[in-house]
């Protein structure tokens, strides 16, 4: 088996999407596979390689529909003019779709059937809405079974496919408390906003010149969705979001949100033979089911796994990042495997950052990547929730 | 809520209130009718009983567009704009209502009538209804806010098709792009319509996310957005050449389509303003109203035409396989007849070709048309066989003699009802029509080539035709979707006459030292498909020069043949046919013939004309001078009355150009004054050819017009 690296990662702003007022998403006229086709040239430029070396490509989206239909992968391709020898294929696995990517992209290296695989992500919360309206327009269609037959009436669909409910159900089995949850938010915003201020992100964001409602152009280089102002009092004030008597807010919820993610794996005697410094090695996957009401606790038994490959604890990981999908999702995680706060989402988390669905697991490993290398550590796990019940988890190791 | 409306029926079920528009004929949109559906609409929306609308319409109609002759007396701007902008706030309220709105569209829904679905929560059609925005064909822009929420329904791309065609579409296609949520039999719409609102009752469909208005995901990238416009305008600039709504449409999207819809819909409104004041509309406008009152004139008024069910076809030629095409497509049986077996096979073979157009787009199957021809095509070389048909149509050789030969002999084999048109082209039909018995029942179907695709028919009345026989004549032009122009007998009835009158001009530029090529172009510049020199290359130089002969025979010396032409005729090159004309047609592009030109250059030389320039506008105003005044002397002549029949038959018969309205409409917005004083201008310096007609003495004198309104 081959090991496999992290020879780049790449990505836009993430721009905080209204699809009911879209003149406020920094990202509103640009497509998603707009901002994933600016990405990835660069991103082969800084990784070291040549266009024409990528063997394949693997984009993954949430909502591959309207237009985040890629043709198989490929009009991404297209629209970079990249060489038309790299093969690309489209992965779907919800808020775990780029994750997903990464890990087929791992498998192909390890497994010696390519030697570099390109790992796009891009999610437009504007201008492809998620959810109902998908729904109700057609693009998505469950089928109606799953809701009315008494035979599937026990996996409740209708709190399934509600991601908020999920986190309602989540929460009230986790034994957190709301205040809990509006620190850790408060937390996720306040660290972001420092790592802003501190240029972090600018390592990874590639600016985007974007047309604006009001007729100009606007370079954006940064997350629009951290607020550093964001107060406890402020939080605790909002109402819940998602059911009458319920505890979650839009405040401890991920906001929606635009944009791309690219990161290039590499066969680490490739990226050695073209001395190419690698940010990481991948050196564990996981992927598990969970019940798709309480599809916030996905990311345990994913990482769990992903360490048992390693025969390592969840104490032997220096760093992680928690997909906030909701904060409740990262709180029940740290719970549950017993981590250490201060070792969880540094440098802010979803929140604050964002959470584009399936362009966001590319955003975890890769700032993962920068955090070990800025902390100078070596181990760190990155795991989200996937909405329909599942979670996914990647084992990283910066040597030295 | 208020249930009494004149043309708003209202009816409550279980919380759904449907509102059923009935506004005859074909629920068009005028002013009182919006006043009352939105009176209704509204107070359905503030009733707290009411929780879903469904709006459906009466007969074969949602809402088939405006009332186009409210919008044809419009002359300011301003005041309608602010009466468009009343539509838009209601039609915005509709939009934002708190309760669900369902669109059951019944029927035809057009115009004004898809503005109103598209306001709507959910549109379900019934199968085989059209919807459409056909503004542009009338001159307009969709101005109620359709160049704003159609692009947001379907698309950009689809929405510039549907908007710039004036295309309509099927429910099936309809449903297929988007802008339809669903498609069923007519006898179950309201079933359907009232499963939707339970639907939306029981919070299985949101309304909130169905605002048009409010949806973004269809909407193009900025950078597409620039690259499909950039697209759209250098495809539309050449084709829609003299019209404004299309590129007021593609205005409308290009600044339009933005997060601020208010003011998307402001820019339309004002947009749509700029075209309804504008000539163009009113010109096209006024071509939509008179196609609908084409034919029906008061002769014929209180008759009831017979209805031809089985017709008989002389001559399987370019024109008889043509019209057979007509027959067959309009479900009428055909009897052709030829000369023998050989012409016979000859035809049905031409017949086949002329519907290679309809299998090579899919609208029909090869064994769909042979089984229409086994059906419906009876063939025949004995004149016999013409005993059972009710209508019999003569495409023969254009002689006299050989065409009374063979209606002297049908008089002995049809009924005595049985009507004879001629597709003669040249012939005298009051002459023709002498040999019968009965020349009653004789009349002129002039068609136009390719006929299966020219809309006009020119029906020429002969001096003996009856009452009876235009009133089915008109009634059958209709049957086979052309539009019926009734004329008198004349040479070159009133179409080529006119067509000759409008080119003849330019032979006497080119004697006064006027470039061809220029005149050429200026006619194209008008708007005119082609002009005189290649329209001679395509009839046929010698053609012309026979028709010519023919009027100057019958007509007097107006109408002498001029010595240019002689001499360019007697140069033997007759155009496309004989590969030179006008033009050259031995290359890959036609070039001016370097014979012809020689032979300009030699008149030149022997009349010491020096060559000359003159602007576009000056060969357009000698050129439509003496259209307008053959125009004139065939209204003096009694070949033609109605000049809103004769614009449609220039339109519809030889391309000239809609916008501009037709040669009486551009006669009246020139000014007869203005007209007369450039005849008697150019008959001084043109001679007699361009001497003003009477009627427009007279018309000038009295400050009349053409049209009266």
């Amino acid at each position: 088996m081959q090991e496999v690296v992290i020879a780049g990662y790449l990505r836009t702003a993430q721009s905080r999407c209204r699809p009911n007022d879209p003149g406020r998403d920094w990202f509103h006229a640009l497509r998603a596979d707009e901002l994933l086709a600016q990405v990835l040239p660069e991103l082969i430029k800084r990784s070291g390689v040549e266009a024409k070396e990528v063997d394949d490509f693997i984009v993954g989206s949430a909502t591959g529909v309207g237009e985040q239909w890629t043709y198989g992968g490929r009009t991404p391709i297209f629209l970079a003019n990249l060489p038309e020898t790299i093969a690309a294929k489209f992965v779907d696995q919800q808020c775990g779709s780029a994750m997903a990517g990464v890990h087929i992209g791992f498998m192909e290296i390890a497994q010696g059937f390519a030697d570099v695989v390109m790992v796009g992500g891009m999610e437009h919360m504007t201008r492809v809405p998620m959810g109902g309206t998908t729904k109700d327009r057609g693009l998505a269609a469950p089928n109606l079974g799953l809701f009315l037959n008494p035979e599937y009436r026990h996996w409740d669909m209708m709190s399934a496919m509600n991601m908020g409910l999920t986190a309602e159900k989540l929460f009230a089995q986790s034994g957190c408390t709301k205040e809990e949850m509006d620190k850790w938010a408060v937390r996720s915003h306040h660290r972001a906003a420092q790592a802003q201020a501190d240029g972090f992100f600018d390592g990874e964001i590639l600016p985007i010149e974007a047309p604006q409602a009001d007729g100009t152009v606007m370079s954006v280089t940064t997350d629009q969705a951290v607020r550093g102002d964001t107060t406890l009092e402020g939080l605790a004030s909002l109402k819940p979001a998602f059911k009458k008597d319920g505890v979650i807010t839009a405040g401890v919820s991920s906001p929606l949100n635009a944009a791309g993610t690219g990161i290039m794996l590499m066969s680490k005697e490739k990226a050695l033979a073209k001395g190419i410094k690698p940010l990481a090695t991948i050196r564990s996957i996981g992927f598990a089911g969970v019940d798709p009401t309480i599809m916030g606790q996905g990311p345990v038994p994913a990482s769990l796994k992903a360490l048992e490959k390693l025969g390592m604890s969840p104490g032997d990981i220096d760093y992680w990042e928690i997909n906030e999908a909701f904060a409740i999702v990262a709180l029940n995680c740290i719970k549950e495997l017993g981590l250490d706060p201060e070792r969880v989402n540094v440098m802010g988390g979803g929140l604050a950052i964002g959470h584009p669905l399936g362009a966001t697991g590319n955003r975890l490993i890769g700032t993962l990547a920068r955090i070990l290398e800025a902390k100078g550590a070596r181990w760190g796990c990155a795991n989200a929730c996937v909405g329909g019940g599942q979670g996914v988890a990647t084992i990283i190791e910066r040597e030295a | 809520m208020n249930t009494q409306y004149q043309t708003v029926k209202v009816e409550l079920i279980d919380g759904v209130a449907i509102l059923q528009m009935d506004n005859p004929p074909v629920n068009q949109m005028s002013e009182h009718f919006i006043l009352e559906l939105k009176q209704a609409t509204l107070e359905a929306v503030e009733d707290p009983e009411v929780k879903v609308i469904i709006l459906t319409g009466t007969g074969k109609n949602f809402v088939a567009g405006a009332d186009v002759t409210q919008l044809l007396t419009v002359k300011e701007k301003a005041p309608f704009v602010a009466k468009l902008m009343d539509v838009h706030r209601w039609l915005n309220a509709l939009e934002a209502s708190p309760k669900p709105i369902i669109a059951a569209i019944n029927g035809n829904c057009l115009g004004g009538g898809m503005e109103i679905a598209l306001a709507c929560h959910y549109r379900i059609a019934a199968k085989g209804v059209s919807l459409g925005l056909p503004e542009v064909k009338l001159g307009l822009l969709p101005g109620s806010a359709g160049t704003q929420r159609m692009p947001r329904v379907i698309g950009l791309p689809d929405a510039l098709d549907l908007m710039l065609t004036g295309k309509f579409i099927k429910a099936q296609k309809a449903w297929s792009l988007g802008l339809v949520d669903a498609e069923v039999p007519l006898d179950q719409l309201r079933q359907a319509a009232l499963a939707a609102a339970g639907n939306f009752q029981k919070g299985l469909l949101s309304h909130q996310s169905r605002r048009a208005s409010r949806r973004f995901d269809r909407l193009p990238s900025a950078s597409e957005k620039t690259h499909l416009i950039n697209f759209i305008k250098a495809q539309t600039a050449p084709k829609a050449k003299g019209y404004i709504a299309p590129f007021k449409i593609i205005e409308a999207v290009e600044k339009g389509l933005s997060t601020d819809f208010e003011a998307d819909i402001t820019r339309e409104a004002d947009l749509f303003g700029d075209c309804l004041v504008s000539d163009v509309a009113k010109n096209l406008i006024g071509i939509f109203l008179n196609e609908r009152s084409a034919g029906r004139l008061p002769r014929i008024k209180g008759l009831t035409p017979a209805k031809p069910q089985k017709v008989g076809m002389l001559g399987g030629g370019v024109m008889g396989s043509s019209i057979v095409h007509l027959l067959l497509s309009s479900g009428l049986e055909a009897v052709l007849w030829e000369v023998n077996d050989q012409a016979l096979a000859k035809a049905v073979e031409a017949i086949k070709k002329t519907f290679a157009y309809k299998i090579k787009i899919k609208k029909l199957k090869p064994e769909q048309l042979e089984a229409l021809i086994a059906e419906k095509l009876k063939t025949t070389t004995d004149l016999a066989d013409m005993a059972g048909v009710d209508l019999v149509i003569e495409a023969v050789l254009e002689n006299m003699e050989v065409k009374q030969d063979i209606w002297k002999k049908l008089e002995g084999i049809c009924r005595p009802d049985v009507i004879f048109a001629t597709n003669t082209s040249a012939l005298p039909i009051t002459e023709m029509a002498t040999v019968l018995t009965d020349p009653g029942r004789m009349i002129g179907l002039h068609f136009f080539n390719p006929a299966e695709r020219m809309p006009l028919l020119e029906i020429i009345c002969a001096q003996q035709t009856s009452d009876q026989t235009l009133a089915t004549s008109v009634a059958f032009g209709r049957t086979i979707k052309k539009v019926p122009v009734v004329v008198n007998d004349g040479p070159g009835f009133y179409v080529s006459r006119q067509l000759g009158g409008l080119m003849g001009g330019s032979v006497f530029l080119m004697s006064d030292g006027v470039s061809p090529v220029e005149i050429e172009q200026a006619l194209m510049d008008y708007g005119m498909p082609m002009g005189p020199a290649t329209l001679s290359d395509l009839t046929g130089i010698d053609i012309n020069y026979h028709v010519n002969q023919t009027f100057a025979r019958r007509l007097g010396d107006r109408y002498k043949i001029h010595p240019l032409t002689e001499a360019i005729y007697a140069l033997g090159d007759y155009g496309r046919k004989t590969g030179r004309g006008y033009f050259d047609y031995s290359g890959p592009k036609p070039v001016p013939n370097p014979r012809v030109a020689q032979v300009l250059a030699d008149y030149l030389k022997e009349h010491q004309v020096a060559p000359r320039e003159m602007s576009k506008q000056e060969i357009i105003d000698v050129m439509l001078a003496n259209g307008i005044n053959e125009a004139a002397l065939m209204m003096q002549e009694g070949i033609c009355d109605r000049p809103a029949d004769m614009d449609l038959a220039m339109i519809y018969g030889t391309g000239f150009p809609p916008y501009r309205g037709g040669i009486f409409r551009y006669a009246d917005k020139w000014g007869l004054d203005k007209v007369l004083a450039k005849l008697t201008e150019l008959e001084g310096r043109y001679g007699a050819r361009f001497a003003p007609a009477e009627l427009i003495k007279k018309m000038a004198a009295q400050g009349q017009t053409f049209y009266q309104d």
